[in-house]
């Protein structure tokens, strides 16, 4: 019995770990296409130096040792249209080349990480499914022993090969690299002549496209990019030291604040440069009011009197040799509000309530 | 030249439970204080490193500075095409940024702000007197 649920066991992983396809059967002509061959580009690159240094290819059969066509060129004139034309048909056949041979290990990187990670799944379940119905103590020590073991080196195996990053994550990344170093070398081949942009240089790009598309790489990204993320949000978040948190103000307490201040400045106005003289004597009029009022409330004349600075303040309003333009008044006004907030030297309510006081003189 | 005065103020994350409540704050503050030039991620570390926004806030003459004080308006985004249309409706609204060498060109006159648990992007911009 036992036999049989250990081979029912065995056969479901034998079963589930079918080998599954990552892409469509491949045209032959696809091959044909990314071929680009050592003694092509050797060709081109004749070709190229002919253009640039002004000789025309000659091909000529090497009878003596029997080897392969050889290019040369005899004298010409320089033609460096005709050599940016060959530099760019060259680096073209050249990322063909390089992507046919990345995708493919783009492929083969994610199918076959994904069906090990399959596979490792299976085998630990049947693992598992096996020690559950096997009776043997001694068996059932042996197969859990089997599974830690496994899931060790399954680990191990996934730190050491792919730093823990998934397959979907290091392509992303290869890809982004890819096409970043793709994206300036296309943009130098529009944009730039030979002599700029020289044949030489751009095969440099291609190798430096070729490496874009490799694990390193990939994983030397995903780690910079981490490493920048963090210093970005370390440097976002300033620590306040010694600090006590404000209250937030609620819609009424800040809507009262900010009339007030409106008022004021209103009134400011009017009493410097209003157009005639009644609404500049009746600016002022309503400031000398606000003062009036404040004096009139014995509860928040002794809570600023209680502080030297607002008392000061309070004793410039009500001295009219010291404070005589409208200006003064608003300014001491608005001094007198800003030191209580500041410096929390009255109390929320009180200051609202000069802030009641300064909006319904202003409506007078 | 005048030294500039300024002075910093925190509220803790837990405290804004909308980004409206930071408006208002703003705004009460600028009324007493001067005008917001900058708002920051913060920790206060006497509250046990709490998560907090603190704004700094300039003094500037209140009368004579032409500075709309106290007339903030904070909108938050969450993307380039919502934060593109705020701008152009701020703009539209004859709105102007607030925050340093603020140019809606400059995609400037944007913070960031801890609103209980989640950091939240907005825009800030300053409503033209008389609105």
């Amino acid at each position: 019995m036992r036999t049989l649920f250990l081979a029912v066991a065995l056969f479901i992983v034998v079963l589930a770990t079918g080998c599954p396809k990552g892409r469509p059967v491949q045209p032959a002509v696809v091959a044909r296409v990314a071929q680009y061959e050592v003694n092509q580009l050797n060709d081109n690159l004749t070709a190229y130096d002919c253009a640039i240094f002004g000789e025309t290819i000659e091909t000529v059969s090497s009878v003596s040792d029997n080897s392969d066509e050889k290019t040369t060129c005899v004298n010409a004139t320089p033609d460096l249209e005709k050599a940016k034309r060959i530099r760019d048909a060259t680096v073209h056949r050249l990322i063909r080349t390089i992507d046919y041979v990345y995708f493919q290990f783009e492929n083969d990187l994610y199918v076959k990480r994904s069906s090990a990670s399959f596979l490792s799944d299976i085998t630990e379940i049947g693992a598992n499914f096996a020690a559950t119905i096997t009776n043997g103590e001694r068996a059932k020590t042996v197969i859990n022993a089997a599974i830690i073991g496994f899931r060790g080196g399954r680990q191990s195996g996934s730190i050491h090969f792919f730093q823990e990053q998934t397959a979907g994550a290091l392509i992303s990344s290869m890809q982004a690299s890819r096409n970043k170093v793709l994206l300036e070398m296309l943009t130098r081949l529009r944009d730039e002549n030979v002599d700029v942009y020289s044949l030489d240089e751009a095969l440099g790009d291609t190798i430096k496209y070729f490496y874009a598309g490799t694990l390193p790489r990939a994983l030397q990204e995903l780690q910079q990019n981490a490493s920048q993320s963090a210093a970005a949000s370390k440097e976002a978040v300033r620590v306040l030291k010694g600090f006590a948190p404000s209250t937030p103000a609620t819609t009424e307490a800040a809507r009262t604040a900010v009339d007030a201040l409106d008022v004021l400045r209103q009134l400011q106005m009017a009493s410097k440069s209003g157009e005639t003289d009644s609404i500049r004597t009746k600016a002022l009029a309503q400031l000398q009011n606000i003062v009036e009022r404040i004096n009139g409330d014995s509860g928040l004349v002794a809570e600023i009197n209680a502080t030297p600075n607002l008392k000061a303040i309070l004793a410039a309003l009500n001295d009219k040799k010291q404070t005589t333009t409208g200006d003064d008044y608003a300014r001491r006004v608005f001094d007198l509000r800003r030191l209580a907030f500041d410096e929390k030297t009255l109390k929320p309510d009180s200051i609202s309530k000069l802030n009641v006081i300064i909006i319904s003189a202003g409506q007078q | 030249m005048s030294e500039r005065i300024t002075k910093t103020v925190a509220y803790l994350a837990n405290s804004l439970t909308t980004l409206g409540v930071l408006e208002s704050s703003c705004n009460r503050d600028e009324s007493y204080l001067g005008k917001v030039i900058n708002i920051e991620l913060a920790t206060i570390e006497s509250s046990s490193g709490a998560k907090a926004v603190a704004i700094t806030y300039e003094a500037v003459d209140p009368f004579d500075s032409g500075i709309n004080l106290g007339h903030l308006s904070l909108k938050a985004y969450s993307n380039t095409a919502e934060e593109n249309l705020l701008k152009v409706q701020f703009l539209q609204a004859r709105c102007t940024p607030v925050l340093p060498g603020g140019n809606p060109d400059t995609n400037s006159s944007r913070a960031k702000a801890y609103i209980q648990n989640d950091t939240v992007k907005f825009l800030i911009f300053r409503e033209e007197a008389g609105i």
